[in-house]
This record gives structure tokens, C-alpha cells and sequence, in this order.
């Protein structure tokens, strides 16, 4: 009767057993092989999606009258619309106004860092004051909810880009939320405001790359 | 001064406890842990405008990660700052520092911190 390791349980004989070394160096080294082939197969990468915008996508008025209040929740949400890669289990929404939505299908700690490239402003006679990225949890089941969604990140700029920023300048916001895999998920949001108001400003490509931190 | 906190989202490894000291997380194993924290700076229309700075504090005086940039008069300014912290010791913890030059009160409203472990 063989002895085991106390950590991983693998077989050697003991100095009283029948003296067998071929079939004790089998029995050795198919329990490493097959307790290495468990412990890789439970090594696995951080479930990890990224989305990104490629057309160009324009604020909302600049003459709302309170800039961080839209009148609708969705008014300034920021389409995607290619996949870059998903493994955990990510759904991007339409691109469609009132959609738009990027919602974890599983419940967890998620970990979300949101780009957007915004170029110089290019309406002549007017003065950009405030530039802002918000990330906020939007309702998957109910996009187009009044009720307002709660923010879970900002990042704001009142300097307007120009060619210290070589005329183009990347907002970007990290947010660390629990997401409850029903009806919580991302809503990246750009909002503008110059002076005097024009009828929006115009921004590039975007991404947003979400991670899963927690396993369940 | 630093931010201080209300609500408590999620915490499954007892990190927050708010109702002892509602301004920080302590680390509760070793490792190392991805940080965020974003707050956001109401406006009180001072003429003088001037920065704001939100600033990762570990433990008592270590800079972790700093964000500074000029405020709005009249618009609130959203700030937001990520970083990678070793925690060597049980125990050590992370605070949310914010600073404004306005020269007057200014508040912060909405805020949010998080840690989550990444490595041992």
C-alpha cells in the first residue's frame, strides 16, 4: 500500500513494499500528469471584452441649459459598433438612439475603462467651456428609462483642445462597479458646451474595455 | 481633506468599513490591487477658478496617483485617477484627497472608490 505527499496526494512506495519500479514510476508520474492537466485547465485568462466607435458621433445641443442634467438618460450615450474581442460574455446594443447600451451578462465586480478621442472644435466664432466623459449604469431592459442613470464615473476638461494636445485629445475614465448581470450596464456618455451654443460637437473613435474581476 | 464615503456597493473582502472610518479602504491581504477613484467638483462661481486636485493617498502620506486640472466657474469638473498599488502589509489603506484653489467652499457631490485584487 503506498504512501501519498500530503499536499497533492502523489503515490510513492514505502522501503517495505514489494519492490516494483517501473510500475511505481508509472503510477508517479500519471498522477503529476494528470494534476498538472487539472491546475492548467483551471489557469484562465480574466474574462475581458472591448468595444469600439468608429463613426463619428455628435453631442447633443450645447444649449441645453444644464450641461450635466440631459433631459432623457440616453440623450448623450456614445454608440459602438465593432467588436474587438469578448470573452466574457459582453453584449453591445444597437447603435440606434435609445439603445446603445453595453451590458454584462454576468453578475460581478467589473473593472471598465472608457476612451474617446476628441478633435479640435472646428465651428468658427465659438468657445468651447466644457467637455465632459461620464460612464453611467444604464438599465439593459429598459434603455430608454426617464429615470435618471446613476453615474459611476466622470472626468471633465473647460480647456479647449488645440495644438498643445497636437488636436486631438483622449478623455479617459476607469470606473470599478458591481454589476448585477439583469439589467445593470455601461453607459458611456459625452457632453459639450461652447459658447455660443452650437448644435454639438463632433467627437472620433472611441473604446471601452471591460474586466472581470470577481469569479462569480 | 479627504473624501468621505456613504454607501458601501460591494465588498467581499471587508475592506470598507464605513461606520469606523468612512474615508478609506484597508487592505485585508497582500497583493496587488487596482485602484480607481473618481469625484465630481460642484461650481460655486468664484471668479477665481484655479485647480482641482484628487490625489490616491496611501496610508498616511504616500502620493499614489495625483490628477490636477484647472476647474470651471460655472460647471462642475469631473475628475477620475487610476492606479496599481502593493499592498506589503495587512493592514495598510487608501484614501481619496481632494484639493480646490478657488479661494471659497467648493463641494464635491457625486463620488465613488474602488480596489479590487489582481495579483498576489
Amino acid at each position: 500500500m503506498p504512501g501519498t505527499t500530503p499536499n497533492r496526494f502523489y503515490p510513492y512506495p514505502f522501503p517495505t513494499d514489494p519492490t516494483d519500479v517501473p510500475g511505481d514510476l508509472q503510477r508517479l508520474a500519471e498522477a503529476i500528469d494528470a494534476d498538472v492537466c487539472a491546475l492548467q485547465d483551471g489557469l484562465t485568462g480574466r474574462p475581458v471584452a472591448r468595444f469600439r466607435g468608429t463613426t463619428p458621433f455628435t453631442s447633443e445641443s450645447t444649449a441645453r441649459a444644464n450641461v450635466n442634467a440631459p433631459a432623457t438618460p440616453y440623450d448623450d450615450r456614445i454608440p459602438f459598433n465593432v467588436t474587438d474581442f469578448n470573452t466574457a460574455n459582453v453584449i453591445m446594443t444597437s447603435p440606434d438612439v435609445g439603445q446603445r447600451l453595453i451590458f454584462p451578462d454576468d453578475p460581478g465586480f467589473y473593472f471598465a475603462v472608457a476612451t474617446v478621442y476628441v478633435p479640435v472644435f472646428t465651428i468658427a466664432g465659438a468657445t468651447v467651456s466644457y467637455m465632459g466623459l461620464q460612464i453611467r449604469r444604464g438599465d439593459f431592459t429598459n434603455p430608454t428609462s426617464l429615470v435618471p442613470a446613476p453615474r459611476l464615473g466622470g472626468t471633465s476638461h473647460n480647456v479647449p483642445v488645440d495644438s498643445f494636445d497636437r488636436n486631438v485629445r483622449v478623455l479617459q475614465l476607469a470606473v470599478g462597479c458591481f454589476m448585477n448581470g439583469t439589467t445593470d450596464a455601461f453607459s458611456v456618455e459625452f457632453r459639450a458646451d461652447t459658447t455660443p451654443n452650437t448644435a454639438g460637437y463632433t467627437i472620433g473613435d472611441r473604446t471601452i474595455t471591460i474586466l472581470k474581476m470577481t469569479q462569480s | 481633506m479627504f473624501a468621505t464615503f456613504a454607501t458601501e456597493e460591494y465588498d467581499n473582502a471587508a475592506m470598507a468599513n464605513l461606520g469606523v472610518n468612512n474615508d478609506r479602504l484597508t487592505f485585508t491581504e497582500t497583493g496587488i490591487y487596482l485602484v480607481t477613484a473618481e469625484v465630481n467638483f460642484s461650481s460655486n462661481g468664484n471668479a477665481t477658478v484655479n485647480g482641482r486636485s484628487l490625489i490616491l493617498v496611501a496610508n498616511l502620506f504616500g502620493n499614489l496617483a495625483h490628477d490636477s486640472r484647472r476647474g470651471a466657474q460655472n460647471m462642475d469638473t469631473e475628475m477620475t485617477t487610476t492606479a496599481l498599488y502593493r499592498v506589503i502589509t495587512v493592514g495598510d489603506f487608501i484614501r481619496v484627497e481632494v484639493r480646490q484653489e478657488s479661494g471659497a467652499a467648493l463641494n464635491i457631490s457625486a463620488r465613488s472608490f474602488s480596489a479590487t485584487k489582481v495579483a498576489d
